[in-house]
């Protein structure tokens, strides 16, 4: 694995550096501006986004974590072969549900 | 192989029911576009009704260890538990006309507060650090919300914002306070093994130390003890009514229990280091919260000093650490319960009823031509006085009783000198009832409300659901919020008369703890 | 070191060489996935695709590397240096590093195990290093400081998140069945019953469908929506910058593809000769990557509410539901 991730280093760097050495250097203001298709270029990094943006992440770690959640439940569930498990599991994303009931009628999931 | 924890349902049913309703409530709260008022509030009392029912049946059951000793029911745990549900209770009739609550939906309203009851229960039962926290959270995450639920008005807003902020360094201190414990005991989570951790040779160890004194200040910040009280009356006063009823009582309720449980089994070892510390805070509360109610024209902010000073003199039955204290402490917090729910339940109907907000302006006047609302008014504040004859006197005869009897008589002696400072501000609330004539403004009809405390700036909305522009049925005239009134007014008088059966209710909680300490 | 409970470890030498191999044989199999894409989008409509450089076309990744390698190294000014240049370089380190879990066969011989590394946590390490190369394309369009970056960049982001749920929620279906995590353990297991695409094919559809939107690909590339958002995310890289984002976006299809295979396909399984495992694996993988081209040539952009719909309100409810059953089954049985 380490291997991997050195790999994915080396590479990684190289691409990012290779340019630098291999490619010609001409600077010109203009290439050095933002993209824009016809207008002035502005430059803002605090831009306001849509509020729909919250809701998905704040959803996305709810939701995620039933799925963490569920990941060593049910890896066991088979060798366990119990009711107990089994009812547990169903309780757990009983009760998920109700909530995605509830924020899908509320329409947070609706795109605004 | 996962092996199955021994769970006893039994016990645990309280629980279960609060989640199923939890469940069927906030669903019901989708039909519609507000939901279902009544439906929905009924589903809610029913809700807390089931769970009332199988916390009483379980105070007949012995004690038990429930979910591998996450949590315990006991004496404690469901006295405790019957003072938040009632709280709940009596709260759900106050918000059927609560402009915050039409606002933000009663399916959701009603969630927010069965969950937080949830939160409560399951912190009175917490017996580990961890559902500890856990619990604690529960509690307290609805509450931020609810404090915010009144969009439309700023100080709701601010009330939220200010509990979220507050709130969470409480729980970071305590969180962090829970580390240095787990580490200082040896490693322990559980309260018991917590106790057999620290034992008699780490009791003064520095880093348990620092443990209770963190712990103790985040629980401080949650029962709002001085110094750690500041946030108490902006949250109060900013709240919408029903939720500041809801958590000047109930809040204090649960946290106080699982204070004494943590302080009294998990700490008990080092009880030498903290009970002279906590004294002194519960000292500096009393007058802390007695002086800062003198000047406070708001009637929201007087409560809520006033509830500092109470918080003061619970503190005291707590840190005995005797049955006698803890006994004292719950017969308190359950006359505390009753008196302040009506006390909050008069100003909500005056607020909705006239253009003064929460203002002491509000109450002028009020004997002539409201006199049960005047009389409910003047009953709960002799009672948080401590006039006898009101629960309110026997709760501080015990914990004046208990502090002589554990040795700390000087302490008693705050409780007697805080109740005679506090007789000046609770007096001039009845003065304004009685002998002020009512303001020359006539007051105005629902739906000035909102535009009354203070912010002149706010458009008035129009046409909102449950509101007549005529005012026909005013907020205040609903029987139900009534009826929740006189009834709380007449256990405070009844208990003050006849206490006996609420003395044995609160011994059931003293019995409870000693269950726990007898054995360990 | 290891950084991670593991099935079997071979001396380090070895695992240093069958890395090595592992990463050289996909690192080949990108310029070849890329021109096999163009080839067929272009039979797909009826047209050739290229064929000038070299043999029918055959030196053509070559000749784009080439020129993306000789362009000059480029920043604008609104950019955040350090950022900007470390963003692309992550969204590789983790595709890489995912490479890793993709088994190519069992232990060979008792002595070498034909795959990166065996952990026990096997697919949540995926979903890990995913959730870095999501990093990377919010970095490389914040960094930008451009607004078509930013915006494609929080596209991407909230894309990503909404379909890593169904995704890991398709998964659990096989996991319950094979109870395992490990890769490695699920295709074995695959051996003795049957390949897991047939009694989860909802789960498979489903991480096929995430698969797609995980990887930007058509016809989820709202991130990148050349018509309205000029490339999202890379709108302001250039060179061989802008060849990473591109290159990690061809190596994460292969190792969704090769998740696929391992988990729903049976993994290096089939007839013929133990030999032949790790050929059989390559070959589900480069079907699956034929289904990703097909796929781009057939359908046609979704709107970004589709797409949020598509994932909320149909894939999540749908492979909740997919773990629920499979969980009854397994218990039941």
């Amino acid at each position: 694995m380490i291997v991997f991730v050195g790999l994915g280093v080396i590479v990684g760097g190289a691409f990012t550096a290779l340019n630098h050495v291999l490619g010609p250097k001409r600077p010109s203001r203009v290439k050095s501006e933002p993209y824009e298709c016809g207008l002035p270029t502005e430059v803002t990094r605090t831009f306001r986004f849509g509020i729909s943006f919250y809701m998905v992440a704040m959803l996305f770690i709810l939701f995620d974590i039933e799925v963490v959640f569920l990941y060593p439940v049910g890896v066991l569930l088979n060798a366990s072969d119990s009711v107990f498990v089994l009812v547990e599991i169903a309780l757990f994303v009983f009760l998920l549900l109700v909530g995605f009931v509830y924020v899908w009628r509320r329409g947070a999931l609706n795109w605004r | 192989m996962i092996e199955t924890p021994a769970i006893d349902y039994g016990a645990l049913s309280p629980i279960i029911a609060l989640v199923a309703g939890i469940c069927v409530v906030l669903l019901v709260g989708l039909i519609g576009p507000r939901g279902r008022r009544g439906l929905s509030s009924a589903l809610t009392l029913a809700t807390l009704a089931a769970a009332a029912g199988l916390l009483v049946w379980q105070l007949g059951e012995p004690d038990a260890d429930l979910v591998a000793g996450a949590l315990r029911s006991d004496g404690l745990s469901i006295t405790i538990g019957l003072i938040v549900v009632a709280a709940a209770a009596l709260v759900v009739p106050l918000q059927l006309r609560d402009p915050a609550a039409e606002e933000a939906g009663f399916g959701e309203t009603h969630t927010l507060l069965l969950g937080s009851v949830l939160g409560m229960l399951l912190l009175a039962e917490a017996q580990n650090l961890i559902s500890f926290f856990v619990a604690l959270e529960l509690l307290s995450i609805p509450l931020y919300v609810l404090c915010g639920s009144h969009r439309s008005r700023s100080r709701s807003l601010e009330s939220g914002l200010k509990y979220l902020i507050v709130g969470s360094i409480g729980s970071a201190t305590l969180l962090y306070g829970s580390a240095f414990i787990y580490g200082g005991s040896g490693g322990a989570t559980d309260f018991t093994a917590i106790a057999q951790g620290i034992g008699a040779d780490l009791a003064d160890d520095p880093l348990v130390l620092i443990g209770i004194a963190l712990v103790a200040v985040g629980l401080a910040f949650k029962v709002s003890i001085a110094p750690f009280h500041q946030w108490t009356p902006d949250v109060y006063e900013g709240a919408p009514t029903p939720i500041t009823a809801f958590m000047a009582v109930a809040t204090k309720a649960a946290a106080f229990a699982v204070f004494a449980r943590f302080f009294i089994t998990a700490l008990g070892p080092s009880a030498d280091q903290w009970q002279p510390a906590l004294a002194a805070l519960a000292a500096v509360t009393i007058v802390v919260g007695n002086v800062g109610a003198l000047g406070q024209d708001s009637l929201k902010r007087l409560l809520g000093y006033s509830g500092v000073a109470q918080a003061g003199y619970m503190l005291t039955g707590l840190l005995l650490g005797t049955v006698k204290g803890i006994d004292a402490l719950v017969f308190y917090l359950a006359a505390y319960m009753l008196i302040n729910m009506a006390a909050f339940a008069v100003i909500a109907v005056r607020e909705r009823e006239t253009a003064y907000g929460d203002d002491i302006t509000a109450v002028q006047g009020i004997g002539k031509d409201r006199p049960a609302l005047a009389w409910s008014l003047t009953i709960s504040m002799l009672a948080l006085a401590g006039l006898p004859g009101t629960a309110g006197f026997i709760g501080k005869l015990f914990l004046i009783e208990a502090a002589v009897a554990g040795n700390y008589t000087w302490l008693g002696v705050f409780i007697v000198v805080g109740s005679m400072i506090s007789l000046v501000y609770y007096l001039r609330v009845v003065a304004a009832i009685w002998m002020r004539p009512a303001p020359r403004l006539a007051p105005a009809m629902a739906g000035a409300s909102t535009e009354a405390a203070g912010e002149p700036g706010l458009p008035r909305r129009t046409g909102e659901p449950g509101r007549t522009p005529s005012g026909a049925p005013s907020g205040g005239r609903c029987w139900l919020v009534l009826g929740a009134i006189l009834a709380a007014t007449a256990a405070t008088v009844a208990f003050g008369i006849v206490p006996s059966p609420l003395i044995d209710f609160s011994a059931h909680a003293g019995e409870g703890l000693a269950s726990m300490l007898g054995p360990g | 070191m290891v950084a991670a409970d593991v099935g079997f470890a071979e001396a380090s030498w070895i695992m240093v060489v069958k890395s090595l191999v592992i990463f050289a044989v996909i690192l080949g199999l990108v310029p070849m996935i890329l021109l096999l894409e163009r080839k067929l989008l272009g039979r797909f409509q009826a047209r050739y695709g290229p064929n000038r450089v070299g043999p029918k076309g055959l030196l053509q990744p070559l000749a784009d590397v080439v020129k993306l390698l000789s362009k000059e190294a480029y920043k604008p000014d609104a950019a955040v240096p350090i950022l900007w240049a470390i963003a692309p370089a992550l969204v590789i380190l983790s595709a890489t590093a995912t490479l890793a879990i993709i088994p190519f066969g069992d232990v060979a011989d008792g002595n070498v195990g034909l795959y990166g590394i065996d952990v026990s946590i096997g697919i949540l390490y995926a979903f890990a290093f995913g959730s870095i190369s999501f990093y990377g394309l919010l970095l490389g369009g914040w960094s930008s400081g451009s607004k078509y970056s930013f915006m494609g960049a929080m596209r991407s982001a909230a894309q990503l998140i909404s379909y890593e749920i169904s995704m890991g929620l398709a998964l659990l279906g096989v996991i319950m069945m094979a109870g395992s995590l490990s890769l490695v353990d699920i295709a074995n297991a695959q051996a003795d019953t049957i390949w897991y695409v047939i009694p989860q094919f909802v789960g498979f559809l489903i991480f096929m469908v995430a698969g797609f939107a995980e990887t930007n690909r058509p016809p989820f590339d709202l991130p990148e929506a050349d018509a309205e958002l000029v490339a999202g995310y890379n709108t302001e890289y250039g060179g061989m910058r802008f060849g990473s984002y591109f290159m990690a976006e061809y190596m994460e299809m292969v190792v969704v593809s090769g998740i696929a295979a391992a988990m729903f396909l049976g993994g290096w399984h089939g007839p013929g000769p133990d030999w032949l495992g790790p050929i059989w694996m390559l070959a589900k993988i480069m079907v699956l990557i034929c289904l990703f081209i097909w796929v781009r040539a057939t359908l046609p952009r979704l709107r970004y509410d589709q797409l949020m719909s598509l994932g909320w309100k149909v894939l999540l409810p749908l492979a909740t539901l997919n773990v629920l059953v499979t969980a009854v089954l397994v218990v039941v049985t």
